[in-house]
């Protein structure tokens, strides 16, 4: 009869900021959320903004491929996006046999921690569960990158937890994709030239919350001493799937496929390097807007 | 040389200081909170409508220490739980057993009656529908001003009984009247009210505090 998705979404947020930082563990046993799956959309949807804003970041820094020049790096990136106030609230859908008597908004997984009680026709009534009161939205990776063959370089990201205790199973990461260089082919361009495709999974436990990210861009960069500054243009496209079996009862169970969310993305970053070392901070304007800085390692 | 040492110093840690100082993105702190959760629960009311439309359904009940220890399995905690409320009623047929598919029920009515205290109320009446249409379907009926006021009241007994552990359960049964038509033949379907409720507690989360 219950759902274990207000854990599996509070598990989401906590895996991701916790991935690269510490070993995660399960903090709550078990949850419940009582929605339908139409306002289950509504409830996890800042979540899947979140994701879309940060997994979407700081992947490419650099316009720069050298062609024929065996690069490598490793580091790592922190990704943040801050939540507006209309994040925090959904207007949600009546679910079956219910009509509420006034419009009223509810708190979305951000939300306040407050749920609300919306009366109904009739007597009746329907309560939402309140979300996690959350400003923003913070992700850490590790990333690897390997280039210099015909102006290509491979990147990647990963990471791999057991949840242990939490039942919930394993949650994995992994993001795989490059950049070509564009300026190789117009060698008066004034500045370093990359096109970038990059591709990103995230599955929490047995199929419960995945994530599939998409990332395009176009990114331009100079190199002026030892700093570089950078421009993107590109596109992201996310989608989020929610499926939670119910084996006592399958009416009960979920799975809800939240809808692409697609949007252009404009990055402005700045990246210093000296020899073995790299440090970059960038701004971006996605699914939603953040700021990512990190360092590499490599040459 | 120093000097240019120096600044490339200022270069690296400058950001991360910003940003940390704006706690964007910093190491995330964890901190306790009670979220509001909500368990939504149902009961079954089952009719079986043989021959004669008049039939009794099986005593429902609602067992307080099976609900408790399921709220607590969800991390609930029971002495914060201050809201059950009846959500939604909705009915379906189950079952259609008859070789025609023209049966159809008028002045459908449902009466609720609550075992402990012999306290009844209409939940629908005056229904006429279709049958067949129904088979798989859960739709919500037309429902009595005073048939919800009567589950909610339950529902203000079934919290009280959460926090103080008596009684331990709450039984009702449902009685139906109306005319199956045709007349004709014999009627022959499976039918059920199901009755949705919830349950609001709070549930102690440890978060990250961004």
């Amino acid at each position: 009869m219950t759902s274990r998705l207000l854990r599996s979404a509070l598990l989401l947020i906590l895996t991701a900021v916790l991935a690269s930082l510490l070993p995660a563990r399960a903090q709550i046993e078990e949850n419940v959320l009582g929605l339908s799956d139409e306002n289950l959309e509504g409830y996890l949807a800042p979540l899947r903004t979140g994701l879309s804003g940060t997994m979407n970041a700081a992947i490419f820094r650099t316009g720069y491929i050298p062609t024929h020049k065996a690069t490598f790096s490793i580091g790592a990136a922190a990704m943040a996006i801050g939540y507006d106030d209309e994040d925090r609230l959904y207007t949600p859908v009546d679910p079956a046999g219910f009509t509420s008597v006034e419009q009223t908004d509810v708190p979305t997984v951000v939300g306040d921690l407050d749920g609300v009680l919306v009366e109904g026709e009739g007597g009746l009534s329907q309560v939402y569960p309140g979300g996690f009161d959350l400003d923003g939205f913070e992700i850490a990776v590790p990333q690897i990158s390997l280039g210099g063959l015909y102006g290509t370089k491979l990147t990647a990201r990963w990471i791999a937890l057991d949840l242990g205790d939490s039942d919930l199973g394993d949650f994995a990461y992994f993001g795989i994709g490059g950049q070509h260089s564009i300026s190789q082919y117009f060698p008066n361009l004034p500045v370093d030239l990359a096109a970038g495709v990059f591709v990103q999974n995230f599955r929490l436990g047995d199929e419960v919350i995945r994530a599939r990210a998409v990332h395009f861009d176009l990114m331009a960069s100079r190199q002026f001493r030892v700093l570089q500054p950078y421009v993107g243009i590109g596109y992201d496209s996310m989608e989020l799937q929610v499926e939670e079996e119910d084996e006592d009862d399958p009416d009960l169970s979920v799975d809800v496929d939240l809808e692409r969310e697609s949007n252009a993305h404009l990055t402005l970053g700045i990246q210093a390097r000296i020899p073995v070392l790299s440090v970059f901070f960038e701004f971006n304007a996605a699914a939603a807007s953040g700021f990512a800085l990190g360092v590499d390692f490599g040459m | 040389m120093r000097k240019t040492m120096l600044w490339k110093l200022i270069l690296f840690v400058g950001p991360l200081l910003i940003l940390q100082g704006a706690k964007c993105p910093g190491i995330p702190e964890m901190e306790d909170v009670s979220v509001t959760a909500v368990a939504e629960e149902y009961v079954d009311l089952e009719f079986e409508a043989r021959g004669s439309i008049n039939a009794e359904s099986d005593v429902v009940t609602i067992d307080i220490d099976d609900l408790r220890e399921e709220l607590e399995d969800n991390d609930i905690d029971v002495g914060t739980i201050d809201t059950v409320v009846v959500h939604s009623i909705l009915y379906g047929v189950t079952a259609y057993n008859e070789a025609e598919t023209d049966r159809s029920i008028v002045n459908g009515r449902l009466e609720l009656t609550r075992l402990d205290t012999d306290e009844s109320a209409v939940l629908f009446d005056d229904v006429d529908v279709a049958v067949h249409p129904l088979l798989g379907e859960l739709v919500a009926p037309p429902l009595a001003p005073g048939g919800v006021g009567f589950l909610n009241e339950l529902m203000g007994d079934v919290l009280e009984a959460l926090h103080t552990g008596t009684p331990s359960e709450f039984a009702v049964t449902g009685a139906v009247s109306g005319q199956s038509e045709p007349t004709e033949r014999e009627t022959n379907f499976d039918w059920r009210v199901r009755i949705y409720y919830q349950v609001a507690g709070e549930v102690e989360v440890e978060r990250p505090s961004f």
